[in-house]
């Protein structure tokens, strides 16, 4: 089954970089793309929110460092709106950020839908990892 | 700062001098009036001491008097037996009479309580058995003599012994010590220059406390004592000796019933000794004092300098953390920031390249070309983004000079810049009502504007009709105060607080996020201030107020323009 994929990042550049790489794996199915935080969760956890198979996990790519609504801020209200019943069962956000810092990754590992955490830019290397998580689990 | 320890070490001990100076004017005059009382009080203790010897003298020789007589009666009546048995039981005390003797009339000792009687030796040339054969009178207190057996000086209380009929029979005589006549003068300690004299009628001295010159028995007829008894029996009198050239208070007193004068004198040199010893020991305790009070005011001064110091540097320390605080609190603004928006684009640039690599491979030459240009571009603006920060540090610290500035002219010339390439720009409304000449830092107040009015033209809200910015300007006291409004879309509640941040968007109008932060530094450069005022939905109204001089010229600008 393939796994869907939502980018989160206000760089069009970045989204273009993840775009192209992705595209090279066939463990992904549909790469889909927000600019803002508000607007991946008014296009996909919203009215319609994005349906896959009970298995299925739906792959977050999300920016941490992104106007009014930054990727931590997307992320608390992402949780909220499951805990409403939204959304799929299985949601796995990989933070993408060109931070290495401490602090950002101290918070990410502080959130459970986070499962981790990709240095800008995106490569072979990570996607690799991507894939192993999902044969993994 | 050695100068200011020297100058107030030297005011202290000129200080201290004059206090040391007053001090010792004041024990000198004290000591000086307290030199004269105690002249005076002298004068009046001679007196007293020349009364308590005539009442010693008077007691002694009364105790002596009445053993005398008493034993006198007990011999006549019993001869040596009677004596002896009057002694027997009434024992003489010791410390006035040391013993008894009896001379018959033809000067033989013919008793001595204490002593044996030396065979062969004759008393008929004592001055006491002269006088009572040559003469009527009862009492005779003889000239002292070295006692043959004691050693020391005595007197002798003699009574004549008168016969049944009449005749010469001798004398009794109580022997008695000189010492405990004037031991109480001695006790005073006042110096070998003053001096208790008992001297008799005969002008011969019986008794002295010391004798120097003076010798026991000595003849003083010269003495002005004589002269002074024609006028009183009791007086006072200074006297200069022309032998020692010492001055003396003289008081003097007839021992009543007894042929005897008592003198007291009391040397004014010995006096000023005492004086001099208690100026001296005033001084010393003055001086001392002042050592010890400069001292502690030289320590205090010391102190209070070190203090003083001790303050400054804590002073300064505190600012200097206050300011370490403000830089590390940037700073780590700035690190924060920084992992994000100035590596953000290396990162993108990094990315684009190795497709690059890997198209050039694939030969994929135009996807390659394109992802060149966009790497350029990303570097450009980086590079643009990376001076506005430096701009930001720089802020902090630029020196602009003042010169006079027209408001209005920055504001129009800002206007011009921004809204040329717009189709509707935003009507600008201007309500300048600041005091004039203003003078501040031009090229600041144009970076301010630009920022400020951009931002107002940028975040319209498009479901208004007119689009409007307005600019306000008034001054108070010294304080220029100009606002920025706009009606545009507003800044939500959740946005307010870090607008100023360093790389703070709000969304993709908002650029690099660096242009309220640069505005604020500059604000805060000019000892001013800056707050928003804005609702979402409501327009925004930015304030920045500056302290300003009113007045013509310039200062510290160099006049080339």
């Amino acid at each position: 089954m393939k796994i869907p994929i939502i980018v989160v990042d206000d760089d069009s550049t970045d989204r273009y970089i993840v775009r192209r790489r992705l595209s090279r794996s066939a463990v992904f199915g549909e790469i889909l793309e927000a600019s803002t935080g508000a607007e991946f969760l008014t296009e996909y956890f919203d009215e319609a929110p994005i349906e896959t198979s009970a298995d299925t996990p739906l792959l977050v790519l999300m920016d941490i460092n992104m106007p009014r609504m930054n990727g931590f801020e997307t992320i608390a209200e992402l949780d909220r709106r499951r805990s409403d019943g939204k959304g799929p069962k299985k949601v796995d956000v990989f933070m993408y950020s060109s931070s290495e810092s401490e602090e950002d990754q101290f918070r990410a590992d502080s959130m459970p839908l986070v499962k981790g955490y990709i240095v800008k830019p995106f490569d072979e290397e990570d996607i690799s990892r991507i894939e192993h998580y999902y044969s993994a689990s | 700062m050695q100068k200011f320890f020297t100058h107030r070490t030297a005011l202290l001990a000129g200080i201290s001098c004059l206090i040391s100076v007053i001090i010792s004017i004041a024990s000198y005059r004290t000591v000086g009036v307290d030199y004269q009382n105690r002249l005076d009080e002298n004068a009046a203790r001679a007196k007293e001491l020349a009364s308590y010897f005539a009442s010693e003298t008077v007691g002694i020789l009364q105790y002596a008097d009445t053993y005398v007589q008493s034993a006198r009666r007990e011999y006549l009546r019993s001869g040596l037996d009677g004596v002896r048995g009057y002694m027997d039981t009434v024992s003489p005390n010791r410390s006035i009479i040391s013993h008894i003797t009896i001379i018959d009339g033809s000067g033989r000792p013919v008793f001595n309580s204490v002593h044996e009687i030396k065979p062969g030796v004759r008393a008929n040339d004592r001055d006491y058995f002269i006088f009572h054969r040559d003469n009527e009178g009862d009492v005779y207190l003889s000239l002292p003599q070295v006692g043959r057996n004691s050693g020391l000086l005595t007197v002798r209380y003699a009574r004549r012994i008168t016969n049944p009929d009449g005749s010469f029979g001798g004398v009794i005589f109580a022997a008695m010590e000189t010492e405990p006549f004037t031991g109480f003068f001695a006790a005073l300690n006042l110096g070998p220059a003053s001096s208790a004299t008992l001297v008799g009628n005969d002008r011969k001295i019986r008794a002295r406390s010391s004798y120097g010159r003076l010798g026991p028995g000595q003849d003083i007829s010269g003495s002005r004592l004589w002269q002074e008894l024609e006028t009183s029996p009791k007086g006072l009198y200074l006297q200069t000796s022309v032998v020692d050239g010492i001055t003396r208070y003289y008081a003097y007193e007839r021992v009543e019933g007894y042929p005897l004068i008592v003198a007291i004198g009391l040397a004014l040199n010995d006096l000023e000794e005492q004086a001099r010893g208690f100026r001296l020991s005033i001084y010393a305790i003055a001086g001392l004092s002042i050592i010890i009070v400069a001292a502690l005011a030289l320590f205090a001064i010391r102190d209070g300098y070190v203090a003083a110091a001790l303050r400054r540097e804590i002073g300064q320390r505190r600012r200097s953390e206050a300011e370490l605080e403000a830089v590390n609190t940037d700073l780590t603004q700035f690190a924060n920031s920084a992992s994000h928006d100035l590596k953000a684009p290396l990162a993108s640039i990094a990315g684009l390249l190795k497709f690059c690599v890997e198209d050039i491979d694939s030969g994929e030459t135009d996807v390659a070309r394109g992802n060149l240009v966009k790497a350029i571009d990303i570097c450009r603006r980086s590079a643009v983004k990376v001076e506005n920060v430096l701009k930001i540090a720089r802020a902090a610290r630029d020196v602009i000079p003042r010169e006079i500035v027209n408001l209005e002219l920055i504001v129009n010339e800002v206007w011009v810049d921004m809204t040329s390439g717009m189709e509707q720009p935003p009507e600008l409304v201007l309500h300048l009502h600041h005091d004039e000449p203003l003078k501040g830092e031009r090229p600041t107040l144009k970076v301010i504007l630009e920022n400020l009015i951009s931002n107002a033209v940028r975040f319209q809200d498009p479901g208004k009709a007119d689009h409007f910015v307005e600019i306000n300007s008034r001054s108070e006291e010294n304080i220029l105060h100009v606002s920025v409004k706009d009606n545009g879309i507003g800044i939500p509640d959740s946005a307010k607080d870090s607008i100023f941040d360093l790389f703070s968007r709000i969304d993709e109008r908002s650029g690099d996020g660096l242009g309220l932060s640069l505005v604020r530094k500059h604000v805060e450069r000019m000892n001013g201030s800056i707050n928003v005022d804005s609702s979402a939905g409501r327009g925004t109204t930015f304030t920045f107020s500056i302290p300003v001089t009113q007045g013509a010229g310039d200062e510290n600008s160099d006049n080339r323009r």
